[in-house]
C-alpha cells in the first residue's frame, strides 16, 4: 500500500514544480548560450537576465516544492479529500510515512535540479579553478577534498530544509488537532517548533563553546572565522539536525496515529 | 458479533456536545434509516464509525474491532460532500478505487457511469456537482461492502435523481450487508428501509423496526418523525 | 407489474394484499415463476427483506411454493385460489354493507341501490 501512496503523492507534487523544473533549466541554457556569444553587449545583457530569472526560478523550486507537499499534507488529511484519505484501508502510520518520503524524494529532486543548472550557468574550467582555489584553504584544514567540503555544506544545508519540512509538519498535525483557527494555528505552530530547536541548536553550540574555545570566539567575534569551528559546528549540526528530525518524525507520526477531527 | 456496535459514545467539540452517549447495534442484512434533523449528530455519528473523527469517550466496534484497516476494507462510505481529487479523469478515479479496494468492481462501475453518458476521460473539476456526487455513488456502490453508509445521498437533487439514485442502492448493494442511510428526507426514502432510527440534539431517541413502528402509531414514518420533533 | 404503496401502513402487509389480487385475477398465473426477491424489491422499490417477508406470508397460505432450487412458484391448485378469491370477494362484499349501514343504509336497501346502478 505504501508503493501505491507513494506513486500518487509523487506524481502530485510532481505535477506542481516539474514547470518550474523546466523553465529553470530553460532559462539556464538560453542564458548561458547567450552569455557564450563573443562581442555582443545586448546578447550579452539578456543572456544576464536569463540568468538572473534561472536562480529566480530555482529558489522557487525549492520554495514552491516545500509549500506544495505542506498543501498536500493539509487537503489530503484534513480537508475534503480527507474524507477519501482515512477511509482508505491503509494505516494512518503509513499516510504519514508516504508524505514524508514522496517530500523528500522531491527534494532531493529539486536539489539536484538546482546543481544542474547551477552547473548550466556557470560550469566553465575557469571557475571550477576559482571555485578551488577560493576553498583549498578551507578544504585543506578540514583534511578533505573540495569536493568533500561542498558535500558537507550540502548536506548540512539540506537537512536544515528537511527539518524545516518536519517543523512544518508537526505545526499541521498539531494546528488541525484544535476546534477553531485551524491555518492560524498550525502557522504558529509550525514555526514555534521550527524556532525552539533552532534556540537549543545555538544553547548547545554555546555549550560546546564552554569545552572548545575556538567554538566561543566563534560566538563572541566576527572578524575572525577559525575554519576548525566551522568543522565541528558543521559536524555537530548533521548530528542534531538528524536529531531532531527523527524526533519530530515519532511525534508526528504518534500524535497523527492517534486520530483525526476533521472538519 | 454485531457488525457495528457503538457503546456510550459521545463527541464533544469545545463544550458543545454534538453526540451524547449512543448505544447502537446494527445487524446485518438490513437497511436502516438514520433519520434526524439539520446539525443532530448524524454526520458526527458517520465520522465517528469512519475514523474521521476520535470520540470524546465511548466506542465503536466493527466485527468486534475499532475503526482501522480491517474497518474500512468492508465499509463502504459515501460522505455528504465531494471527496476526490478533481484534477483527476474519471477513469483514473476508477484505477484508483481498483488499486486500494479489493472488493471495488470496475465493470459494473463503468457500466453504471455509461449508462449516465460519462466521458470516462473528462476530469471531475469539469462536471457539475451533481454529477460528481453520482460518480461518487456509483463508485462506493460498486464495492462489495459488509456495511453501506450513505450521508444524506438524496439532499438537494430532484426527484428524477432521487429515483436513480435509490435504485442504484437497491440494485447494486451486496447480498448480505448492511446500509445506512442518514437523511431528512424521509417521505422519498421510508418503503426501503428495515429499521429506523431517530436521532435528535446528538441523542437516539428511537430504534425500531419500520413496519412495526407504522403498524403501532397507524401513520407513515415520515409523519411518525414530524410529529415526535414537533413538541 | 405495478404495486402502489401507502406509507401509513405496514408495506409488507400490503404488498401480501396485493399479490394475492395480482394472483386470484390471473396476472400471476396459476404455476407460473415469481421474480426473485431481489428483482422483485428492485422492481417495485421497496426493500429486499420486506418481499421476503410477504412472500413467506403467502407461502403459509399456500398460495405459493418454493422449489428448492428453482425459486418461487405460484401454486398449481386452482381450487384454493378460487377460494382465496371468494374470500377475498366476501370481505369486500362486507366492507360495502358496512359503509352502506354508516350511511343509514340497510343490507336490502343497499343490494338495491347497487342493481340500480
Amino acid at each position: 500500500m505504501l508503493g501505491k501512496l507513494l506513486k500518487y503523492d509523487l506524481k502530485w507534487t510532481y505535477k506542481g514544480v516539474m514547470v518550474f523544473y523546466i523553465l529553470a533549466i530553460i532559462f539556464s541554457t538560453i542564458g548561458r548560450l547567450l552569455s557564450e556569444i563573443e562581442n555582443s553587449l545586448i546578447f550579452n545583457i539578456i543572456g544576464q537576465v536569463c540568468i538572473g530569472t534561472a536562480v529566480a526560478m530555482v529558489v522557487n523550486v525549492l520554495i514552491n516544492n516545500l509549500i506544495r507537499v505542506w498543501v498536500r499534507f493539509i487537503r489530503n488529511s484534513y480537508k475534503d479529500e480527507s474524507y477519501l484519505t482515512h477511509t482508505l484501508p491503509v494505516s494512518k502510520k503509513t499516510i504519514f510515512l508516504s508524505k514524508v518520503l514522496s517530500a523528500i524524494i522531491t527534494m532531493i529532486t529539486s536539489a539536484v535540479i538546482i546543481v544542474v543548472c547551477v552547473a548550466i550557468c556557470y560550469y566553465s574550467q575557469e571557475s571550477i579553478e576559482w571555485v578551488k582555489q577560493s576553498l583549498e584553504f578551507v578544504a585543506s584544514t578540514y583534511n578533505s577534498t573540495v569536493v568533500g567540503f561542498l558535500l558537507i555544506v550540502t548536506v548540512v544545508l539540506f537537512l536544515e530544509m528537511i527539518f524545516a519540512l518536519f517543523a512544518g509538519y508537526i505545526g499541521i498535525i498539531f494546528g488541525q488537532k484544535s476546534n477553531n483557527l485551524k491555518t492560524g494555528k498550525s502557522v504558529l505552530y509550525g514555526f514555534i517548533a521550527y524556532m525552539i530547536p533552532q534556540t537549543i541548536t545555538i544553547g548547545i553550540i554555546f555549550i560546546l563553546g564552554l569545552f572548545n574555545k575556538d567554538i566561543m570566539n566563534l560566538l563572541n567575534t566576527t572578524s575572525i572565522i577559525n575554519v576548525e569551528a566551522i568543522k565541528s559546528i558543521m559536524y555537530a549540526g548533521i548530528v542534531i539536525y538528524i536529531c531532531y528530525i527523527s524526533i519530530y518524525y515519532l511525534i508526528g507520526k504518534r500524535q497523527f496515529e492517534k486520530g483525526v477531527n476533521v472538519d | 458479533m454485531e457488525l457495528l456496535e457503538c457503546k456510550n459514545l459521545s463527541k464533544f467539540y469545545d463544550k458543545k456536545e454534538a453526540l451524547k452517549d449512543v448505544n447502537l447495534k446494527v445487524p446485518r442484512g438490513k437497511i436502516i434509516g438514520l433519520l434526524g434533523k439539520n446539525g443532530s449528530g448524524k454526520t458526527t455519528l458517520i465520522k465517528l464509525i469512519n475514523d474521521l473523527l476520535i470520540p470524546t469517550s465511548g466506542e465503536v466496534l466493527i466485527n468486534g474491532e475499532k475503526p482501522g484497516v480491517e474497518s474500512k476494507k468492508i465499509i463502504s462510505y459515501l460522505p455528504e460532500r465531494t471527496y476526490l481529487d478533481k484534477d483527476m479523469k474519471v477513469n483514473q478515479v476508477i484505477k484508483y478505487f481498483e488499486e486500494f479496494y479489493d472488493n471495488f468492481n470496475a465493470d459494473p462501475a463503468r457500466k453504471l457511469l455509461k449508462d449516465l453518458d460519462l466521458d470516462e476521460e473528462q476530469k471531475l473539476s469539469k462536471m457539475s456537482k451533481g454529477m460528481q456526487e453520482k460518480v461518487q455513488l456509483i463508485l462506493v456502490m460498486s464495492r462489495k461492502a459488509d456495511l453501506y453508509i450513505l450521508d444524506e445521498p438524496l439532499g438537494g437533487v430532484d426527484p428524477a435523481t432521487r429515483d436513480y439514485i435509490l435504485d442504484t442502492i437497491l440494485s447494486n448493494f451486496n447480498e448480505g450487508a448492511s446500509v445506512i442511510i442518514s437523511t431528512h428526507l424521509i417521505a422519498d426514502i421510508e418503503r426501503i428501509l428495515d429499521e429506523v432510527i431517530f436521532i435528535d440534539k446528538g441523542k437516539i431517541i428511537l430504534t425500531s423496526p419500520a413496519d412495526e413502528l407504522r403498524n403501532k402509531e397507524n401513520a407513515s414514518i415520515d409523519e411518525i418523525f414530524r410529529r415526535c420533533f414537533k413538541c | 407489474m405495478n404495486f402502489i404503496f401507502d406509507n401509513d401502513r405496514p408495506i409488507y402487509i400490503q404488498l401480501v394484499e396485493q399479490l394475492k389480487e395480482y394472483i386470484v385475477a390471473g396476472k400471476f398465473k396459476a404455476g407460473e415463476k415469481l421474480p426473485s426477491v431481489r428483482e422483485f424489491a428492485m422492481q417495485i422499490k421497496v426493500n429486499p427483506n420486506t418481499v421476503q417477508k410477504a412472500l413467506a406470508e403467502i407461502e403459509n397460505q399456500k398460495l405459493i411454493y418454493t422449489e428448492r432450487t428453482n425459486g418461487k412458484f405460484v401454486t398449481e391448485n386452482e381450487k384454493l385460489i378460487e377460494n382465496v378469491k371468494k374470500e377475498l370477494a366476501d370481505q369486500k362484499v362486507q366492507k360495502y354493507f358496512q359503509d352502506m349501514n354508516k350511511l343509514g343504509i340497510n343490507k336490502e336497501d343497499a343490494i338495491t341501490y347497487l342493481q340500480g346502478k
